[in-house]
């Protein structure tokens, strides 16, 4: 059914300065959604593209029962990717007697993953950047730094570890003796990106060439039919 | 004849109504420009998905096309703009690298837009070459390219005829500095923002602009003191419009600030993905001396077809 609201807004009698012009502005936003028509002409351009995007992209590779959403100061999509990211290497020869946890960027995590099936393109709305995972060995000094950029960024995607009234807490004892702890991230953050300075000089780094995204996938196609609650882990 | 047009924003002194053409005194000469406004589309060629838990089958440029066509039709003069991150996001961009973002958008008849960060995502070649494939104008006055492969297709400001108006549009970009690699940017100076829109501004009042509009993709606001579209405000003077990005700001209304001079300047912000359009009409009537202004302002909500 058509519906116009119209408000009319007038003035009479503007207080008239030294222009001879009087300017009102008026404002509108108009949301786009499955009540818009959709154009003929724009349709039949994007087909061809569509259909090429969606050999490659439209491939299902599992599905969610819940949504997992990016947010701040706590993610579901974020914590999610951030325990993968662990679980992943923390039985590996490399980490499995060290603190390891995961802090990546919500300015990373590109879109949410609804509740229902994943294709590949969905990942690549998730995180469309070819960041790499890299693993920083970072000085327990660095703690309070971080948990500056939790606080002025509102939270971020951890994991491994929480920030309960605004002070970072590792369950993992052998941090206060061993006064460093692991990060994974990805090489966009441990390269200085979004400001995370914490990052800068770590103790030891390793890259990897392992695209975010593609982690991402296989994870996805591994765990197939995904059920996520997570617990608050970011509050002050 | 001075030409320096004053924005003014009234408040919503009256209710629901038709539209009064008995408001307006039919000798006067009325000008009317409906600026319609895009930010941050990020590669949203289709609509989100429908099972998407914010914004369900919202969006898809298919549709934001047909809106525009539905508005060109009623209305004569429109002037079609973006704010910049046009790219990334999506299938689409990985794939196609932006070509065919910039085909829509030049199919819609976007007239002018700015540069985004994710602009850059791909290198300053892959803009450059995407941008073959439309005709807008992209301005940018923060951003020294001079010795890049921008220098040509950029410019810092553009001045467009339109209602009658002579409208002088500019762009602002955000620091790149931490938010895009450095090897995508390379040879690109980026200068205060501030000090670049206080010489656009003036520089398009000299050219005696009657409207001057920002292109800015600099962000709605921050906690920190970074500079935003509200600091911009603020620190200027000169600036009707700043049409906002970056920060991914569902403005429910455009707001209104005072400049440095204490005259108003209105900015607006739509979200981003493509879910919605800003619609900025500005009705201008004139007589010698003394102005009565009647206006309209029409939302048309999620029914209108």
């Amino acid at each position: 059914m058509k519906k116009i609201i119209v408000f009319l807004f007038f003035l009479t009698g503007a207080g008239v300065t030294a222009c001879s012009y009087h300017l009102q502005v008026k404002e509108a936003q108009q949301a786009i959604d499955g009540s818009t028509r959709s154009s003929v002409e724009m349709d039949s351009m994007i087909a061809p593209y569509r259909r090429e995007m969606m050999k490659e992209f439209g491939q299902v590779i599992g599905e969610t029962t819940t949504d997992l959403v990016t947010g701040r100061p706590n993610s579901t999509l974020g914590f999610w990717i951030c325990d993968k990211l662990i679980a992943e290497v923390k039985d590996s020869i490399l980490f499995r007697n060290e603190p390891l946890v995961a802090f990546i960027n919500t300015g990373g995590l590109r879109a949410d993953l609804p509740r229902g099936q994943i294709t590949i393109g969905d990942i690549y709305k998730v995180m469309p950047f070819d960041n790499r995972i890299v693993y920083l060995k970072l000085s327990t000094d660095k703690i309070p730094e971080m948990e500056a950029c939790l606080k002025e960024k509102g939270g971020e995607p951890i994991g491994g570890f929480s920030l309960v009234k605004g002070k970072l807490e590792f369950p993992d004892a052998a941090v206060k003796e061993k006064k460093y702890f692991w990060v994974v991230t990805s090489d966009f953050l441990a390269d200085g990106g979004d400001n995370m300075f914490f990052f800068n000089n770590p103790l030891e780094r390793l890259d990897t060439n392992i695209l975010l995204r593609d982690f991402i996938i296989e994870a996805v196609k591994k765990e197939k039919k995904i059920t996520f609650f997570a617990q608050e882990r970011i509050n002050w | 004849m001075e030409r320096r047009l004053f924005l003014q924003q009234t408040g919503m002194v009256a209710g629901a109504a038709v539209i009064a053409p008995s408001l307006i005194n039919a000798k006067k000469k009325q000008s009317k420009l409906v600026i319609l406004h895009t930010n941050d589309t990020h590669s949203n060629i289709d609509p989100f998905p429908v099972n998407h838990p914010k914004f369900p089958n919202m969006g898809g440029v298919s549709r934001r096309a047909a809106l525009i066509k539905q508005i060109r039709e009623q209305e004569e003069h429109v002037l079609l703009l973006d704010a910049g991150d046009i790219f990334q996001g999506t299938p689409y961009f990985n794939k196609f690298h932006g070509v065919l973002e910039m085909k829509t958008m030049g199919a819609m008849n976007y007239d002018i837009v700015t540069l985004g960060n994710h602009d850059f995502d791909i290198g300053m070649e892959a803009y450059k070459s995407a941008l073959t494939h439309a005709s807008f104008k992209v301005v940018n006055a923060n951003y020294e390219l001079s010795s890049t492969p921008l220098s040509e297709v950029v410019l810092p400001h553009t001045i467009v005829q339109k209602a009658g108006f002579k409208i002088g549009v500019f762009g602002l970009g955000v620091d790149l500095q931490g938010l895009v690699p450095e090897e995508n940017w390379k040879g690109m100076t980026y200068q205060d923002p501030i000090l670049a829109a206080q010489k656009q501004a003036g520089l398009l009042r000299k050219e005696g602009c009657d409207l001057v509009i920002c292109l800015s993709h600099l962000g709605y606001e921050y906690k920190t003191n970074q500079v935003s579209d509200k600091v911009l405000a603020a620190s200027t003077s000169g600036i009707d419009l700043i049409i906002g990005g970056h920060t991914h700001t569902f403005l429910e209304a455009m707001q209104e600030f005072q400049n440095k001079e204490g005259k108003p300047v209105f900015v607006n912000q739509v979200g981003y993905g493509g879910l919605k359009l800003g619609r900025i009409d500005i009705d201008m009537t004139h007589e010698s001396g003394k102005a009565t202004i009647a206006s309209d302002n029409r939302f048309l909500d999620e029914n209108i077809v």
